[in-house]
């Protein structure tokens, strides 16, 4: 491990090799399969899309790759399905009940975001190194339940540190191979991001209405039939669009933050450090055009902007490597089986939250 | 096959080496790199699909995994049947054929929305057993009750009368179901009616106000009764579970089923579904009046000044529980 930690730390950035008319083909046939299969497709759609999108993810002329089997997927949704449904109907049977229901599903949120994110991080590689991620439950709750509570308490102003606190949470018991990830102390550039991210909410949502309703002020003018239902749905997709907007920048600012707070290392040697230098008007830029080009196009540039967005964030972003690559040795896999073994392929639930 | 190059990554450490590779057996795949030489049987190997213009990649046994750039080669050289490793390839890299699955996939999503779901739970509300159609139906009102509405100031006097035309309506229309006619004050929502599972029927006071005669009451009822035979609440209830049990399936993420992505599809099917109901409750008003040879406008007249109150139709067709009250009369004088 020596040789990882001598030598003068050097910047490696990762290279995406996606193409929107590549991937737009996978993403059709992901779509109209999924339909066609009322749903059982989708197990194979992610395992496609997440093939397509890791596999053209570069660093040093390594692949990274997803290896899920689209069964223990599809198993797993079934599961998640199953409860879905039967929280529905208990909420329909016994509607005065709901409350309680609400409890229980908030319980049982922390254990499948860890499940989630352990089934995940199992089946993904970067040159047959698997990445890891083994928390303790208990801290899990305290990150998830505590500091949302924190989040509620406070009306949102504690919003960014509870979300600090979950990257955290989330990245420190993160490994890949032999290496831990740790995420750095101090949670001022989350609460930076958040700002940012209601700037910019002020900066699109505000010209956006303001637009929209002069747009409908001319059409009130011609009030045919058609138009008071025009007036209805633009301000409601444009409104919902925005939404989506400003959730995709907040995502992006704070994964921008916790990059940039992020090191790699093993137990015995300095740290690697992690990095990022995306532009966050770039950013908010490559999200409002995609979003203008995926609603006039009524959908089909969605893929095109996917990758566009991918190639940005990817290429911009650097990981220090001191020595050579190759002394990173896979010295936790034996692990990683145990605890497959002793859960059982059963629990390998896959729920994104 | 000629010699591949490809690079074999072993999964014990990071490190990349150059191979060659090809298969000079029938049936076996022969690796050579590094010093060394190795043979796989062919039904050994886990071959990973073909994706996009990207390297075919095979897990050896031991762990070990193979990359080979020139996958056209190598996987028009592995199979003779292709069909294993290439389906999803083939779909995708083929512009006819996907064109022709998204038609046929559009022309089975309205299938399902428009006959499958409601199919399902029209055979789901059928097995509810009554002690559950029951439960539902006392609960929701105890949840109007405490969300919506406020007591009766209707007279016993009112309340019978009411109570006299409801039993008329059931005499003509009515199952042997059991019904129960609740009086409320509708506060929020104003002149209204509702029926809920279990046969309760629901009047407001100001739907009683503004109803000129016993027959356009009459209408009202033999309306809220059509929704209790064809039990269109507890269908309701399950199509819209249905509806977002099938998009958490499809989104693959039980949490987006929740979330606003999933909530606007949803919302329409649920908005399109209530819309049926609406036109088939109105057959029933209208079997009734045409039964007791009373005159159409007895529905049509109430409907209209319930529009008028309602303020118009503000909200666009797509989204509407109710259809739009043009459309409703001119599908109910057909």
């Amino acid at each position: 491990m020596s040789e990882v930690a001598s030598g003068e730390p050097r910047r490696e950035y990762l290279a995406f090799g996606g193409s929107g008319a590549e991937y737009f083909r996978i993403w059709a046939a992901n779509i109209v399969l999924t339909v066609l299969t009322l749903g059982i497709y989708s197990a194979w759609a992610k395992v496609r899309r997440n093939r397509y999108i890791y596999g053209n993810t570069t660093l040093l002329g390594g692949r990274f790759d997803y290896h899920a089997r689209p069964l223990a997927i599809l198993f797993g949704r079934a599961i998640a399905v199953g409860l879905l449904l039967l929280y529905l109907a208990a909420q329909a049977a016994l509607p005065l009940l709901t409350p309680l229901l609400a409890i229980a599903g908030a319980l049982v949120i922390p254990w499948l975001i860890v499940r989630s994110r352990m089934f995940n991080m199992r089946y993904t590689s970067y040159r047959n190194i698997r990445f890891g991620f083994a928390p303790a439950y208990g801290e899990s709750y305290r990150v998830f339940i505590l500091f949302g509570l924190l989040t509620v308490i406070t009306l949102g102003l504690a919003a960014p540190y509870a979300h600090y606190q979950r990257n955290r949470f989330i990245v420190n018991n993160t490994r890949f191979g032999n290496l831990r990830f740790a995420l750095q102390e101090g949670s001022g550039s989350f609460f930076f991001a958040y700002f940012a991210t209601a700037l910019a909410g002020l900066v699109i949502v505000g010209p956006l209405l303001t637009a929209t309703s002069v747009f409908l002020v001319n059409l009130q003018a011609d009030q045919s039939g058609e138009n008071v239902a025009l007036a209805v749905y633009l301000p409601l997709v444009l409104g919902v669009a925005s939404y989506f907007v400003i959730a995709q920048f907040l995502s992006a600012a704070t994964l921008r933050a916790t990059i940039r707070a992020a090191s790699l290392a093993a137990d015995d040697s300095a740290p690697c450090r992690l990095g990022c230098d995306w532009g966050l008007n770039r950013i908010l830029f490559i999200y409002v055009t995609n979003l203008f080009a995926a609603l006039l196009s009524l959908g089909l540039l969605i893929p095109w902007g996917q990758m566009r967005a991918a190639r940005y964030q990817l290429s911009h972003t650097w990981i220090e490597i001191r020595g050579d690559l190759s002394e990173v040795v896979a010295g936790q896999q034996r692990d990683v089986s145990a605890l497959g073994e002793e859960i059982g392929d059963i629990f390998d639930v896959d729920i994104g939250l | 096959m000629t010699e591949l190059r490809g690079f074999v990554y072993d999964g014990q450490t990071a490190a990349r080496r150059a191979v060659t590779v090809k298969l000079s057996v029938p049936g076996y795949l022969t690796v050579q790199g590094f010093g060394s030489l190795a043979r796989y049987p062919l039904d050994e190997l886990d071959v990973s699909p073909r994706l996009g213009s990207q390297p075919a990649v095979v897990e050896l046994p031991g762990g070990g995994r193979l990359e080979v750039a020139d996958a056209d080669a190598f996987y028009a050289a592995l199979d003779s049947s292709p069909v294993r490793h290439q389906w999803q390839h083939a779909i995708e890299s083929r512009r006819g054929l996907l064109v022709l699955i998204t038609l046929l996939a559009l022309a089975f999503g309205w299938l399902v929305y428009d006959r499958g779901i409601p199919a399902v739970a029209r055979q789901a509300a059928m097995a509810v057993p009554a002690e559950m159609d029951q439960q539902i139906g006392v609960d929701g009102l105890a949840l109007l009750d405490q969300q919506v509405f406020g007591p009766s100031t209707l007279s016993a006097d009112a309340r019978r009368q009411i109570e006299g035309a409801m039993l008329e309506v059931i005499a003509v229309v009515g199952d042997d179901q059991a019904y129960q006619l609740e009086f409320r004050a509708g506060n929020k929502v104003g002149p209204n009616a509702f029926a809920l599972p279990a046969g309760i029927v629901i009047v407001t006071d100001e739907l009683v106000a503004l109803t000129e005669d016993t027959s356009e009451l009459q209408a009202i009822l033999a309306h809220e009764i059509g929704h209790v035979l064809n039990r269109h609440a507890l269908r309701t209830l399950l199509q819209g579970s249905v509806v977002t049990g099938l998009l958490a399936v499809m989104s693959g993420d039980a949490a987006a089923a929740g979330g606003l992505a999933a909530a606007i599809p949803a919302t329409l099917a649920r908005a399109g579904y209530s819309r049926q109901f609406e036109y088939e409750a109105d057959a029933v008003a209208k079997r009734y009046l045409l039964a007791t040879d009373t005159p159409l406008t007895a529905f049509t007249a109430i409907l209209a000044r319930l529009e008028a109150q309602g303020g118009g139709d503000a909200v666009p067709g797509l989204l509407r529980t109710h259809p739009v009250t043009r459309d409703r009369l001119e599908q109910f004088l057909q």
